[in-house]
């Protein structure tokens, strides 16, 4: 008789505290997860300011976002990194110009000693990374080009900061040399685009036929190229880009610029399609 | 964090983030069976057991029953209720079957229910999101860290016994001031291997 | 009268943190500044409160045996509220309390008030030590979090920085051994003081 009353006494606080933790787990949950939603959006603007709609994205299967301004261009990547520092994890968000350079940087997360290492995550450190290229987002004292000081005392903790926004930058090369360009088609609609690129003796013009997703038709509308170049890249490349469905194609030996200059033709097209389509 | 190795995650569990002297967990049992030698060893030994078994038997209970019924908010009850009933298994279990460690450990086991390192390495393998290896590797190197620091501490605080102590700092007040002198000593470890 | 002691019990002639030497971790783990040690003070004290109240209101209906797995839920039913709570009202502050949160569970103070007070005695004067016990313990934390805060980092209550070159050991680590051995030492002091002038007046009188 005692045990049965045990149990049920534990059953019924057990019970009754699982209730009552489920009723409260059920009120916070949505204010906790617009917090959170708040917070990551608070941020994106924060390394971004120029941006104010963002879509999801992956980049070597990392979560990225790009970003896109008032009048739906691109205004720029956000990249999450984290890489190890003095004393543990260090997680960032690096907000990245469609040109490549920084226009923000966010510590997310770090575990530095109070006092020295933990001022990498304040402003007066952070807001150095500005408008840095790749080139200059490194300590003044490790090349030339550096033009981070580090925080005084804490140079490891600076330097695994440096060496997390290099691999925000080699997130961002990855982007723009593939992603990219292939990720564009998936958001134009249907129709013919013109766009235009900058051959070896002039401006070409193309117009892009697209449909259900993929790269129909390239029509050259004008171009002033040597002819000799001309002959050779009009016939390899529209064909190429027809086959492989992106502009991420070899260019022709030989006529590099003029092929470059139709290739960007074509992505020019597809981007000025692309925007319409957001 | 996965990407760091066993070994790596062993010492720095043990030494650089030093369950007691830098995260400040599990300080009770530290300054109240650290006076003597003897129950300094007792304590530490009931730790490594019982925080190796609860911390497998948390990791099983979170990824495989919290995690797929979405009940990740139950976790301070589950935790602490299921390290609370182990705690008493092994009690009984090993008054039936190891009688000899019962003797030399059993006295400890009952304080341990509410040494706060315990859950504390079951709360941190989940915010770590460890593997079961990871898990039960960070359980040792964190209990050793316990006995390390609790041994040598039981052994200053004997010495301490019959050195002329200022009649205001007799007791507990010196024992925190070796205590903050011990903590500086592992905070030269940090950074060694940037967990 | 009686009350009013069990109200102040807790504030300084049985302090939970100086004179019972309990419930240390969170003391010394969350004062680095006073901001955190004020939330971490008030989240004690709430989770205190309530389970003091509760195991009082049903202590009639416990079998003696299984109290202790009771005492258990009811103290991390409100620790997972309170934490929760934290979580969607004040999430910075629950960031950096961090693991420390969920630890309250095994406060030595709350677990040990319901055992020794509240399990013995009626609702009201459990809410009465909850009370008292909570704030004191409050009382001490901010304190080492204001003394760590100003020595260690140079602010207090994360003002403008009015120290230029602060004492950055009192915000590691060791900084808060430093912190409590002192304020012991201290109290040591006055007390050992206070009972040699008792004595003296004591051989004066005879």
């Amino acid at each position: 008789m005692e045990i049965i009353k045990k149990i049920v006494v534990l059953t019924i606080v057990t019970s009754v505290a699982a209730v009552l933790l489920a009723v409260t787990y059920k009120n916070t949950k949505p204010r906790i997860d617009a917090h959170m939603k708040n917070e990551l959006e608070r941020l994106r603007r924060d390394v971004l300011p120029r941006s104010s709609g963002f879509e999801e994205i992956k980049i070597r299967k990392e979560a990225c976002y790009i970003g896109y301004d008032d009048e739906g261009r691109k205004a720029g990547l956000i990249l999450p990194v984290s890489v190890k520092g003095y004393s543990g994890e260090i997680k960032m968000l690096i907000g990245m110009s469609m040109k490549g350079k920084i226009e923000g940087l966010y510590i997310i997360n770090q575990t530095e000693t109070p006092g020295l290492g933990n001022k990498i995550a304040a402003a007066e450190f952070t807001d150095q990374f500005r408008g840095l290229t790749e080139k200059e987002a490194c300590l003044a004292s490790d090349g030339s080009d550096g033009k981070i000081d580090a925080v005084t005392a804490a140079t490891i903790s600076s330097r695994a900061v440096t060496g997390g926004v290099k691999k925000g930058f080699n997130l961002y090369n990855e982007y723009v040399n593939y992603t990219g360009k292939r990720d564009i088609l998936n958001r134009v609609p249907d129709g013919s685009y013109w766009g235009r690129g900058e051959g070896a003796a002039g401006p070409v013009r193309v117009e892009v036929v697209i449909e259900s997703r993929g790269i129909k038709a390239i029509k050259v509308i004008r171009q002033q190229e040597a002819k000799r170049y001309w002959a050779k890249v009009k016939a390899e490349i529209p064909a190429k880009i027809l086959r492989e469905q992106t502009t991420e194609v070899d260019t022709v030996s030989g006529a590099t610029l003029t092929s470059q200059g139709l290739i960007d033709a074509v992505q020019n097209a597809l981007e000025s399609a692309g925007r319409k389509g957001k | 964090m996965n990407e760091i190795s066993l070994f790596g995650i062993f010492l720095s569990a043990m030494i650089v983030n030093n369950i007691v002297l830098i995260r400040f967990i599990g300080l009770c049992p530290f300054f109240g069976v650290s006076g003597r030698m003897e129950s300094a060893i007792g304590m530490g030994m009931a730790v490594i057991f019982v925080m190796t078994v609860s911390s497998a038997v948390t990791w099983v209970i979170y990824n495989y029953l919290l995690v797929p019924m979405g009940l990740e908010f139950l976790k301070i009850v589950t935790f602490i209720l299921v390290i609370a009933s182990l705690v008493q298994l092994e009690e009984l279990f090993m008054k039936k079957y190891i009688p000899n460690l019962y003797k030399s450990l059993g006295i400890y086991l009952p304080l341990i229910t509410t040494n706060c390192a315990i859950l504390a390495a079951s709360f941190l393998h989940v915010d770590y999101s460890f593997s079961f290896i990871q898990a039960l590797v960070y359980a040792i190197g964190v209990s050793l860290g316990f006995i390390v620091v609790i041994i040598l501490f039981a052994g200053i605080r004997e010495r301490l016994d019959t050195a002329p102590v200022p009649k205001a700092l007799a007791g507990y007040p010196i024992a925190f001031f070796t205590a903050a002198l011990m903590s500086l000593a592992f905070l030269g470890f940090k950074g060694l291997f940037g967990l | 009268m009686n009350r009013l002691k069990t109200l102040t019990n807790g504030l300084i002639r049985e302090n939970p943190v100086l004179v019972l030497m309990i419930g240390l971790c969170p003391l010394l783990a969350v004062s680095n500044n006073a901001i955190n040690a004020l939330g971490m003070g008030i989240a004690a004290t709430f989770v205190l409160i309530c389970s003091n109240v509760v195991i009082s209101l049903i202590r009639g209906v416990i079998p003696d045996q299984i109290r202790i797995p009771v005492f258990i839920v009811v103290i991390s039913t409100f620790v997972t509220i309170i934490d929760l709570m934290m979580a969607s009202y004040l999430p910075p502050l629950h960031k950096s309390l961090g693991i420390f949160v969920p630890l309250i569970v095994v406060n030595c103070i709350i677990l040990g008030r319901g055992e020794a007070f509240a399990y013995r005695n009626r609702v009201f004067d459990a809410l009465l030590d909850g009370i008292g016990m909570g704030v004191g313990f409050t009382l001490v934390i901010v304190l080492i979090g204001i003394i760590r805060e100003v020595s260690g980092n140079g602010t207090i209550f994360g003002s403008a920085r009015f120290i230029a070159h602060p004492a950055m050991i009192m915000i590691l680590p060791p900084g808060a051994f430093i912190t409590i051995g002192s304020l012991m030492g201290i109290l040591n002091w006055t007390r050992n003081r206070q009972s040699e002038k008792d004595m003296i007046k004591k051989e004066e009188k005879e």
